[in-house]
């Protein structure tokens, strides 16, 4: 399967966001990569940006994730977060849970896929995508204002 | 048509104002209720700050070992070994479970097949196939009770004394020699039993090796020492001289007892055709 280094690192930084273990990223990531291939080899026409926003959403269901309040300040020692404000901004997107809002803030904003290419992958309007977005965010600014101020 | 924009709006378009898809007159419409209301601010920047690291997250790139590892092809077993962790297992906890593993599959192979049984449970298959061989018309079937058909006259019994603590049936006279038996127009059959404590295996072999030792040779259709319910069953032809020696041998397995009765099957001279049945019987002991 012909995938660039770029799309390849788009996979792995959504699972790195959501899961802890790195055997797990590891284990979700390869079958991801296997049901992108999948879906390439029944719509060869497809665009490959759809299919691995499909292969996303269809791990998406299947995942564990787990909230990072027990966890230290470095989720992956090969990441750490020297930003602040970033790394708390991360946790709160995981207690957000594991909601089509989470979904949607990590499509768009962590992967860096825009709002059409996510409305056509998971075949619902582009308007429903943004309702999302904008849910999500207001959400989590207001977690992240909780913890900021108190 | 104009609307009034409130804050519920503003809020609703939020998104689509940070992301830059509003017109130009709905951008002005939210600007310039931004800057009148104070909330509305405050949300907007906290939408904004969150946005923005978000991305800032997002510009943070995997390790690049961990994108060489995911980039080449994996075998579905490597796969499957990834996906249970088997690999990140200590080496000792992996030892320790192979061998469990195979410890036991021996241990259930030895216990649970049963071994021992096997050699009885063909022999039993074997000798119940046998035991559905039909005799011909032409043999002359074994009467079970000698009392039911007693010839006339008083039956001869030949044979050794019996051993001490042995119960005779009859009158344990022994002749030197049989009757001469056969006639040009009338043949004779010997019809007897030979009754051991416990008919085994090895008692049927034995008595089988001492009819064929003195030149017995079957004289029907099934074999020596044929199963005949749970009894043991000899017809046979052997010569006449060596009928002494059969009987002193068959006395040291149990008591026996033969019947000279006549029948129209006429046997070659000095040869005689005789019919015995082995059977257990506990009092004998």
């Amino acid at each position: 399967m012909e995938l660039s280094e770029a799309q390849y690192k788009t996979v792995l930084r959504y699972f790195y966001f959501l899961l802890m273990d790195e055997s797990q990223v590891l284990s979700a990531t390869f079958k991801a990569l296997k049901q992108i291939s999948i879906l390439k080899r029944k719509n060869p026409e497809t665009d490959i940006s759809i299919a691995i926003i499909r292969a996303l959403h269809k791990s998406f269901k299947k995942l564990k994730i787990k909230s990072a309040q027990s966890r230290s300040a470095s989720p992956h020692r090969e990441w750490p977060f020297s930003d602040r404000s970033a790394l708390l901004n991360w946790k709160e997107l995981l207690k957000l849970g594991q909601t089509e809002y989470t979904e949607a803030l990590v499509l768009r904003y962590v992967t860096g896929f825009t709002p059409e290419e996510i409305a056509t992958a998971l075949d619902m309007p582009v308007g429903t995508v943004i309702f999302r977005l904008n849910k999500g965010l207001a959400i989590l600014a207001s977690l992240t204002a909780e913890q900021v101020h108190g | 048509m104009d609307r009034e924009m409130t804050c519920f709006f503003c809020t609703e378009l939020a998104t689509l104002y940070l992301e830059g898809r509003l017109d130009k007159q709905r951008v002005t419409l939210v600007k310039a209720h931004i800057a009148d209301c104070k909330n509305c601010k405050e949300y907007f920047k906290n939408l904004q700050s969150a946005r923005n690291n978000l991305e800032l997250l997002s510009s943070l790139q995997p390790p690049q070992e961990v994108v060489k590892l995911v980039q080449t092809e994996r075998h579905p077993w490597q796969e499957l070994v990834t996906e249970y962790g088997w690999r990140s297992w200590p080496a000792t906890v992996r030892w320790a479970t192979e061998i469990s593993v195979f410890a036991l599959s021996v241990v259930f192979v030895l216990r649970i097949v049963p071994w021992s049984d096997l050699g009885e449970r063909v022999q039993k298959f074997r000798y119940n196939t046998a035991a559905h061989v039909t005799i011909p018309q032409n043999t002359e079937p074994f009467v079970a009770d000698p009392s039911e058909k007693e010839p006339e006259p008083k039956p001869e019994i030949f044979g050794p004394p019996l051993p001490a603590g042995w119960v005779a049936t009859s009158d344990a006279s022994v002749e030197a020699t049989p009757t001469p038996a056969v006639s040009q127009d009338k043949g004779y059959v010997w019809l007897g039993k030979l009754r051991v404590p416990r008919l085994t295996e090895d008692v049927a072999d034995r008595v089988t090796q001492m009819v064929e030792e003195q030149g017995g040779r079957k004289a029907g259709q099934v074999e020596l020492g044929w199963r005949k319910g749970s009894n043991r069953y000899y017809h046979f032809l052997m010569p006449e001289a060596n009928y002494q020696q059969l009987i002193i041998k068959l006395n040291k397995e149990g008591l026996v007892s033969l019947v000279k009765t006549s029948h129209p099957r006429v046997i070659k001279d000095g040869h005689m055709r005789i019919i015995m049945t082995v059977e257990q019987d506990e009092e004998i002991r």
